[in-house]
């Protein structure tokens, strides 16, 4: 079998795994919970062969087209990974492992419905990151929608209804403007460059907007304005973006814990991977008028979330707004527009996946054992659960960026590219500002630090204090080897990424390349205007240093 | 010309040239074309006779019915959309009625609609053995009513056959005798009706004036004509009776402001009603204003005659059939009057047709997704969702109009568009209709709120309904995202070469409108699966091993699965809609 059809049977394994579950219903739960966990290990087994034959950057590879639906022969069931998206494939397979086996016990009502949903999930996702068409990802982007909505408003908690209507309703109609903007990409592609064919592949269409810069036919900035306004709206939501993250912390706090675990870990990135995979090299003249825009959102949404989280005393929320300030780096990565920038910030979304997935997996385990998720009531748990103890402190480490864990790479490779793109601003008045974001964005670090390491001191050290002695009066148990198992693939991948992070950055460097290369002309454009405004300005010694390098 | 002239022209439209006056028709011949409605009379013809006799009513009249139905649908041969060179577009009964793609689609769908919704009758046990045989004749009339209103080609055919899908429905309205609210629900449909039939026929007596014909066709090259010279009265008179005329259809479409009947007749009659209602109404009136739409914007090349094989009909289509009602029959040897290109002429009346249309459409689908949000009674929903979706589908017929003049290709696809929503939206509100009918049947109400917790007594059924309702808000993969496509590309592609603005805020709006829609589906999936169960409420068991599980599935299966193959459903809007323009 070649790559490519693995690849297809890895994604839709999953889905065949949902329908199996129907007939294995009848067998009893413990036969649901051990088919779902055999599906999703044999999709991770399948996506890690699939990686094998890939690695580092065979994209030809795993691309394959078949002949999918109507309007002619324009859309295909175009599949293919390429170093965009191969890491968060892959996460999306791993993350649903932990998401099976932290439901094992959770979940004991309407079970088989429960996994079947899941799965439904994973498909989902991983047909998003593998579409190489534009209505295939739309499809899937659309679908992940339905049976995450099912698992908060089922199985979440008191509030899960309205919690599952919120996130459901603030989503579908962002999405639903990405998806009018991307049509008419490919609407314009059709009038102006092609002459009159349509096609909905995305790499033809960011060719067509490569080969038609700069050319009268090329997108007018106006035009190129009011569509990233329209992709924007349903990859900000996603993300979500600060003034609009609102849906998330109540979506967290609702869902149960598989939820979360991939909530966080997976579908917040198909929004920040939408702005990598089609505002970049779609719109580039767009992206680089509103970069400063967004990184100021971004930086806002920074501190913000940190500190909301630090006034937090509910575990997941607290998780959930430093999600929201997480994020915030991928985000500044992305626009930074270079190429550090664009690597940070794309292994800051893996990155982001494994430490808040795995925090959130913990926090589950912990309302499991002592039923409050209140720090207020609960103090000194090292003594009682000195396992789950240390995941939390290495996940936590991960989250505030230790050096040798994997969110130490992501953060530094995204600050470093802020102060780069800060002292190389070529749009006038907007170095200032630029300067001002990447300072402030520092002190989101620290505020991370601030709220994570509090969190853990106040948890797990100290003297000890939980509700009631748990549920039965008895210390409640610590670890079992199916929760280490749940959780000790995602350590040793946060040391991976922290001790070789060449491992992962290299896939991404070519297609990360062309995605730079599509904003590099604006940018250049830019820097060529700036010139006579810039001699007639003051100069900071600053910027004679970069300039004479 | 002779009378015997006249004479023999009819035989030769209505039976062929060759074997004389008693050989077997041809293959060409308005006989033969019109088969499948020819069946359906028959079938009526049987269901009325075989109660004559005491054995014949021994039996349910559904197996006569669904017999006919099915034998109908089997001569309509719906292979042929898939044809090379498609269906050819023969004007049969002198230009009365037009067979074309468009018409075999649409009988198509009609009659497998009608199949099915027999199927779901005989299931849901709504008619019984004493009734069963007046209502599948209500049912059958109205088919082929509506039959003809997809193949309607001259104002009157519009007019006759709008009543004679309607007379059966008001009816059918009031199927479940003794009950107040189905005695209003008749009443109100039937006088509404009566009233929008009046005020159309009124537009059509008008139109009729002005342009001295009422065949659709040669209504185009009439106003082409006209037009640039029309004195100004003359133009408030046009405008007059094209909105007189829309009157009428947009009460067959339930489009605001002539919805007020839909919610009351969906609320008051069985849900059985309400799918066939929801489902031929639309798809026959949606066909008839592409119809008229068409006649009334552009300028189509003549049909061929009927009768004649098809190389020989060719030829002697240059020579002008004259229809008998079809009064302009000389058309003027030089067309200085019309200009070097006569589709220009027709300019002002596709952009006044073409916004009205647009707005009518936007304003329903607002106002139905609005209206839905606030119901609590399941029908009633429905019924506002009925009324949204009719707008969502009138949003191609602007882009099909603003197209006809310059892209009559594009604006092919924009008819196929619809074709296709018309084609998938079968299958899911006859299956929302039909749940709601086995629920009914479960446990008696039809209140959203009593179906609180459904998803721990049925998880089946409830699975296959929340998929519909997803697939009606149009949520990829679920079959409905297919219909939005087509209808919202058919109006950015009419966006992009024609440059009407009016078209892309009915793109923006169609778009929003997806959103509203969202709000109050997800509730009802919301009650299903979240809301605790209700302890008060009669224990019932509603298997997926049953004939209403089994019906359930097989109209909810091509909701999920046609995302994976649908191009045969493409292929054949796309047969449908190939001679309509060109």
């Amino acid at each position: 079998m070649d790559t490519a059809t693995l690849l297809l049977v890895t994604i839709l394994l999953p889905l065949a795994g949902a329908v199996a579950l129907w007939p294995v219903a009848a067998l009893g739960t413990r036969a649901v919970r051990w088919t779902a966990l055999a599906v999703t290990l044999a999709t991770l087994l399948l996506t890690v062969l699939v990686i094998w034959d890939f690695y580092p950057d065979h994209v030809a590879s795993t691309e394959r087209e078949w002949t999918w639906l109507g309007a002619g022969e324009q859309i295909q069931f175009g599949i293919g990974l390429d170093g965009i998206s191969v890491w968060l494939f892959a996460l999306s397979a791993l993350l649903m492992v932990t998401a099976v086996l932290v439901s094992w016990e959770a979940i004991d009502d309407q079970v088989p419905q429960f996994y079947a949903l899941l799965l439904l999930l994973e498909c989902g996702c991983l047909g998003v990151f593998a579409a190489r068409d534009l209505i295939m990802f739309y499809v899937f982007f659309e679908f992940t929608l339905i049976p995450l909505y099912f698992l908060i408003g089922i199985w979440g908690s008191e509030d899960r209804k309205y919690a599952a209507s919120k996130f459901f309703l603030f989503t579908l109609a962002g999405s639903l403007l990405t998806f009018l903007g991307l049509l008419s990409i490919v609407w314009w592609k059709a009038a102006y460059v092609a002459g009159g064919e349509l096609t909905f592949s995305i790499a033809e269409l960011a060719a067509a907007v490569q080969q038609a810069a700069g050319t009268p036919r090329a997108m007018s900035p106006g035009f190129q304005a009011v569509l990233f306004a329209a992709l924007f709206a349903g990859f900000a939501i996603k993300v979500p973006l600060f003034p609009l993250h609102t849906w998330l912390p109540l979506a967290h706090v609702q869902a149960p814990t598989a939820g979360s675990v991939f909530l966080a870990g997976i579908l917040l990135k198909l929004g920040s991977y939408g702005f990598v995979r089609f505002c970049l090299p779609l719109l580039p003249d767009a992206t680089y008028l509103f970069a400063p825009w967004i990184l100021w959102i971004a930086v806002i949404g920074i501190l913000y979330g940190a500190l909301i989280a630090l006034a937090q005393h509910d575990l997941k929320r607290l998780i959930a707004y430093s999600s929201v300030s997480h994020l915030g780096y991928c985000l500044l990565g992305v626009f930074a527009l270079n190429p550090l920038g664009l690597q940070g910030g794309t292994l800051q979304m893996v990155n982001h996946g494994l430490s808040t997935g795995g925090l959130f997996a913990l926090v589950g385990m912990l309302y499991e054992r002592y039923h409050t998720r209140d720090i207020q009531q609960l103090s000194g748990l090292a003594r009682q659960v000195p396992r789950l103890a240390f995941f939390m402190l290495v996940f936590t480490l991960s989250s505030i960026g230790l050096p040798g864990l994997n969110g130490f790479v992501g953060e530094f490779l995204v600050l470093l590219a802020m102060f780069q793109r800060a002292w190389q601003e070529p749009l006038p008045g907007w170095g200032l500002h630029l300067k001002a974001i990447s300072v402030l964005a520092v002190f989101g670090v620290v505020l991370g630090a601030w709220y994570m390491l509090w969190l853990v001191q106040r948890v797990f050290f100290g003297p000890l204090k939980h509700p009631s002695g748990g549920h039965d009066g008895a210390p409640p148990r610590d670890l079992a080897p199916r929760e280490i198992l749940a959780l000790a693939p995602l350590a040793v991948v946060m040391v991976w990424i922290g001790v070789a992070p060449n491992f992962f950055l290299r896939p991404m460097d070519g297609p990360l390349r062309e995605v730079e290369a599509a904003v590099a002309r604006p940018l250049q454009e830019g820097l060529q205007n700036r010139e006579p405004v810039a001699e007639k300005r003051p100069q900071t010694g600053l910027e004679n240093l970069t300039r004479a390098r | 010309m002779e009378l015997h002239e006249i004479v023999s022209d009819l035989i030769i439209d209505t039976k062929g040239l060759a074997g004389g006056l008693l050989g077997a028709p041809t293959n060409t011949s308005s006989i033969a074309l019109f088969l499948p409605e020819l069946v359906v009379c028959a079938t009526i013809l049987l269901m009325l006779l075989v109660r004559l006799f005491r054995w014949g009513r021994t039996f349910h009249s559904f197996y006569v019915a669904v017999l006919g139905c099915a034998l109908a649908l089997a001569v309509t041969q719906p292979q042929q959309l898939l044809a090379e060179g498609g269906v050819p577009r023969i004007e049969i009964f002198t230009g009365m009625l037009v067979f074309d793609g468009f018409t075999v689609f649409l009988r198509t769908i009609l009659l497998a609609f009608t199949v099915l919704f027999l199927i779901l009758t005989k299931i849901s046990g709504i008619p019984d053995r004493e009734d069963g045989g007046d209502i599948y004749t209500l049912v059958l009339g109205a088919v082929l009513g509506m039959c003809l209103m997809a193949s309607s080609n001259h104002l009157l055919m519009v007019f006759m056959s709008i009543e004679m899908a309607s007379v059966p429905s008001y009816a059918l309205a009031g199927l479940l005798k003794g009950r107040r609210l189905g005695s209003e629900a008749a009443l109100k449909y039937s006088v509404y009706g009566a009233g929008a039939a009046g005020v159309m026929l009124y537009g059509i007596s008008l139109l009729a004036g002005l342009v001295n014909t009422v065949h659709l066709p040669t209504m185009g090259v009439e106003l082409a004509q006209r037009l640039p010279t029309m004195a100004p009265p003359e133009y408030m008179v046009l405008a007059l009776a094209g909105m007189m005329v829309m009157v009428g259809l947009a009460f067959k479409l339930s489009a605001v402001p002539f919805h007020f009947w839909c919610p009351d007749v969906f609320e008051g009659a069985p849900a059985e009603v309400g799918a066939f209602l929801s489902v031929a109404s639309k798809a026959a009136a949606l066909a008839l204003l592409v119809r008229v739409a068409i006649g009334l914007s552009a300028i189509v090349p003549p049909g061929l005659p009927a009768g004649q094989p098809i190389d020989q009909a060719a030829q002697t289509a240059a020579r002008d059939l004259p229809g008998l009602f079809a009064v302009a029959d000389e058309k003027p040897a030089d067309n200085s009057a019309i200009g070097a290109d006569p589709r220009a002429a027709l300019q002002p009346m596709r952009s006044l047709l073409g916004k009205l249309i647009a707005v009518l459409a936007i304003i329903t689908c607002t106002f139905g997704n609005l209206a839905a949000y606030g119901q609590t009674n399941i029908k009633r929903l429905l019924a506002y969702s009925t009324i949204a979706h009719a707008g969502y589908m009138m949003m191609a017929v602007p882009a099909l109009i603003a197209l006809a003049g310059q892209h009559p290709q594009q604006a092919q696809n924009a008819v196929s568009g619809l074709g296709i929503y018309i084609a998938l939206y079968l299958f899911m509100n006859l299956g929302a209709f039909a749940i709601v009918a086995f629920f009914r049947n479960a446990f008696r109400s039809e209140e959203i709120a009593d179906y609180a917790g459904l998803i721990r007594r049925c998880p089946g059924m409830v699975i296959c309904f929340a998929a519909i309702l997803f697939s009606l808000v149009g949520l990829p993969p679920l079959s409905g995202f297919i219909g939005k496509f087509a209808v919202f590309a058919a109006l950015m592609d009419g966006f992009r070469l024609t440059g009407e603005t009016y078209l892309l805020i009915v793109l923006l709006a169609g778009g929003i409108n997806t959103a509203i829609s969202l709000f109050y589906y997800l509730r009802v999936v919301k009650v299903m699966t979240m809301e605790p169960e209700s302890p008060t409420r009669v224990p019932f068991a509603l298997p997926m091993l049953s004939a209403a599980g089994m019906f359930t599935i097989a109209i909810t299966l091509p909701t999920l699965l046609l995302i994976l193959w649908w191009n045969w459903i493409n292929e054949s809007a796309l047969g449908a809609a190939r001679h309509l323009l060109t």
